[in-house]
């Protein structure tokens, strides 16, 4: 199983990755339409970002929470995908997952999640920060999202 | 289909709630950023417009890279009539804004006007509203970004907003994002407080289209790989600016020579190992600059550059604790601390030539290093409150009351208060003379310090020109004469100047930071911009296109100051630089300057430009060769 790890305490929030993905996919710089969302929260003059990119769960609540089976994998192991075509765009996804590593491209109205850029994310070469990691194991192990869903916890009140 | 740039002007009149666009396309020779900037400056300002006035302009421009991921394409070019220096107002800020701005559909923006109570505007795409601020008014530069995105129920919205010192029309006031990032030079803060605009909040969500996108992500890449491997990248990635900081800081007090004993740097000591909490930078940073703190009971921010000796060493001032409260103040406060660095220095040096007493400062003796004096002077100047409200009006201002010589003791340009830990060596004295604003330290030829160090510490001339060989061979090769590596002769240092200052303004029309260029030693430079602009707009750029149109950036800057009343005269700096070099406490005049010499650079400099000598100014008909004005003008 292949995802990216993040190392969220030494993010300098620079959205380098946002912007990448979504210019990767759809040949535009929109951080709105990207498959990893950087949340920022500001507090007494420090930022403190959390890059948020799917982690390819094993056991996925995404999966179970769309409603059309928009979302599935190729085969076992495989990387996450959405099938536009069946997707409704109802955001349930989104909601389900733990971390809300699923977004939604209001531009289109389906779901984005991570798809690994075929096998060389590109966010992960152009991150400066080693906070992003391309991670290879065979270990089923869910627990990596819960640590971004406490992250995220903590972030609250911060914005995309 | 419009590629990079995001296509459109946003013009928001304040006086009558007015909310218009218009195409940026006839503005599209002066690139972006500062280019368009100053040309809707200088078309749309006349000259009998005060900084004050309603009619004055708050300029905001974002560069056609901004917004992609090029490195360090995160920059916004801030312009304004100044308060400071009486005509062109200018400084650039990193951060998100400039970013969020294109997101939203708008590559400039143009504020006139003044609203009759505080506001704010809020900008989510093609919804504009002039929002109600005074609730929100009265609050530091901390709070105001958290209350705003409160109020409109946006946390991902992009801030940036004036303090308590712009409010007050303070003329060193900064307009500040919620974390550190600053356009902090010639009194922007308080052009936006004189229109009673407390924030800029800003959501987008369209997005910037780029050509041949995957050509552009590999071009990205590629540079982002040479940054890395740059010599100084390691370094600058650890500790952003702060340990080149120190050891130029250290270079230029060698040059300058004190009497001060001098402390510990940020870094030479445990400041930044103990204090450091993480790493923050602007948007599509590799180098991420800043250094963020949370210090129990001194406050949290971040920190970078010149703060760190502005408030240290130049105020004879040991205690780092002290400079960090007085730094977070400014930062809250939403002051420029370089200006009050320099307003503290002066008050100081006034103090030690008994030229003012405790009774003209509240009471506090403004002896040198002392905590007492420096600690209460960020509030006291942003609040208005006793000696902060003479220093308030700009320290010109300030002279004339107090009266006597004080006014000998100021060391600005163009009534701008320069840095005190730029000695001013040929080099600097040209390029801070001839600056539009006064000085803009992006422009430091590397060559003029790092030969007149060699000068000081050379035991003899022979070993002083081997240590100078590699600097005479680099300049010959970049202007065309060896003579402008020696730091004692007039020759070949405008062409120097002219070369950092087409630099400087080739990536503030792009929208890229200056630390990604040779000034840090990143290899970001004209052609590669030329490049990614390229594959970004999908037609051609070449890097001659840029430098032209640097050049004719640089004709409309001076121009306006032409507008604005300003000659050749107005090219220098005060009494208090000459003679500033003591290097071991003995003076140097040959790496100093002179009357005569200054201005035989300045001849040189206006020669390159082809401006007149007798004014400094560009001909009429140079603007039109340029097509900067129409026939009709």
């Amino acid at each position: 199983m292949e995802y990216i790890s993040v190392n969220h305490l030494v993010c300098t929030g620079c959205r380098e990755c946002e912007v990448v993905c979504s210019l990767y996919h759809f040949a535009e710089c929109n951080p709105e339409r990207s498959a990893i969302r950087i949340i920022r929260r500001e507090r007494d003059g420090l930022a403190e970002p959390l890059p948020l990119v799917c982690q390819q769960c094993e056991q996925a609540p995404c999966i179970d929470a769309c409603p059309t089976e928009a979302l599935f994998r190729k085969e076992e192991g495989g990387v996450l995908t959405v099938d536009e075509q069946k997707c409704s765009g109802c955001g349930d996804c989104a909601v389900a997952c733990p971390a809300g590593c699923i977004f939604m491209d209001r531009k289109r109205d389906v779901a984005v999640c991570c798809d690994l850029c075929g096998g060389q994310p590109q966010c992960v070469d152009l991150c400066h920060s080693h906070c992003l990691t391309l991670i290879s194991d065979d270990a089923s192990n869910d627990e990596r999202i819960q640590v971004l869903a406490r992250e995220l916890e903590e972030s609250a009140g911060g914005g995309r | 289909m419009k590629y990079l740039r995001a296509g459109r002007i946003l013009r928001i009149d304040l006086t009558r709630g007015r909310v218009s666009s218009e195409p940026v396309d006839p503005y599209e020779r002066l690139i972006g950023g500062k280019g368009i900037n100053m040309k809707i400056l200088f078309d749309e300002i006349g000259a009998a417009t005060e900084p004050f006035d309603a009619e004055n302009l708050l300029l905001f421009g974002a560069g056609p890279l901004v917004g992609t991921p090029f490195p360090g394409a995160c920059r916004v070019d801030v312009m304004a009539m100044s308060p400071v220096t009486g005509a062109l107002g200018n400084s650039g800020m990193g951060g998100y804004l400039g970013a969020e701005l294109k997101f939203a559909g708008y590559d400039n923006l143009v504020i006139e006007g003044k609203a009759e109570k505080p506001v704010y505007l809020y900008i989510r795409d093609d919804q504009v509203e002039i929002r109600d601020a005074s609730a929100i008014w009265g609050h530091d530069t901390y709070e105001t970004p958290v209350m705003v995105r409160e109020d409109i129920n946006d946390p991902s919205a992009q801030v940036v907003c004036i303090g308590p010192a712009g409010e007050r029309l303070v003329v060193y006031a900064t307009i500040m994002s919620g974390t550190g990032n600053a356009a902090a030079r010639t009194g922007l803060g308080a052009v936006m407080g004189s229109k009673n605009l407390k924030a800029i909040a800003v959501r987008g969500t369209r997005g910037i289209a780029v050509s041949r996108p995957r050509e552009f992500i590999e071009r990205c890449r590629v540079l982002f790989g040479a940054i890395r491997k740059a010599r100084y990248y390691d370094e600058l990635h650890e500790a952003g600016l702060t340990r080149i900081h120190d050891h130029e800081m250290r270079g230029a007090y060698l040059l300058l020579g004190s009497d001060w004993e001098g402390g510990e740097t940020i870094c030479e000591g445990d400041f930044l190992k103990e204090h450091l909490y993480r790493r923050v930078g602007c948007f599509a940073c590799p180098v991420a600059c800043f250094d963020g703190y949370k210090i129990s009971g001194a406050g949290t921010g971040a920190a970078k550059c010149s703060p760190y000796g502005d408030l240290s060493w130049d105020l004879r001032n040991a205690d780092l604790m002290v400079f960090w409260k007085s730094y977070v103040d400014c930062q809250r406060y939403g002051l420029d601390a370089r200006s009050l660095s320099n307003a503290i220095a002066w008050l100081m040096e006034l103090h030690e030539k008994e030229i003012i007493n405790e009774g003209d400062t509240d009471g506090i003796a403004m002896s040198w290093g002392s905590p007492e004096a420096i600690l209460p002077m960020a509030r006291r100047v942003s609040y208005r409150e006793g000696i902060g409200n003479l220093l308030a009006d700009g320290l010109p201002a300030a002279a004339e009351k107090i009266g006597k010589n004080a006014k000998d003791f100021l060391l600005i340009s163009k009534e701008s208060p320069s840095d005190l830990h730029v000695p001013p060596i040929k080099t600097m004295a040209l390029a801070t003379a001839v600056s539009p604003i006064g000085e803009d330290l992006q422009v430091q030829p590397f060559v003029g310090y790092a030969s007149a160090r060699r000068y000081v510490q050379a035991e003899d001339e022979a070993s002083f020109e081997e240590a100078i060989r590699k600097y005479r061979e680099r300049t010959a090769r970049e202007v065309g004469t060896g003579e402008a590596a020696d730091p004692r002769v007039t020759e070949g240092k405008a062409a120097l100047v002219r070369r950092e200052e087409e630099r400087t303004d080739i990536v503030d029309m792009a929208g890229v930071c200056a630390w990604l260029t040779s000034f840090t030693g990143l290899p970001v430079d004209a052609a590669v911009i030329a490049e990614c602009m390229t594959l970004g707009l999908g037609t051609a750029v070449e890097v001659d296109h840029l430098t032209e149109a640097a050049t004719a950036l640089h004709h409309l800057e001076r121009a306006f100051l032409g507008r604005c009343g300003f000659t050749r005269d107005d090219d220098r700096l005060s009494k208090a630089f000459y003679g500033r070099l003591r290097p071991g406490g003995k003076a140097v005049p040959e790496l100093g300057f002179t009357d005569d010499e200054l201005e035989r650079m300045k001849d040189d400099y206006y020669r390159l430009m082809g401006w007149d000598l007798e004014t400094g100014m560009p001909a009429h008909e140079t603007l039109l060769e340029y097509g900067l004005v129409s026939p009709a003008d």
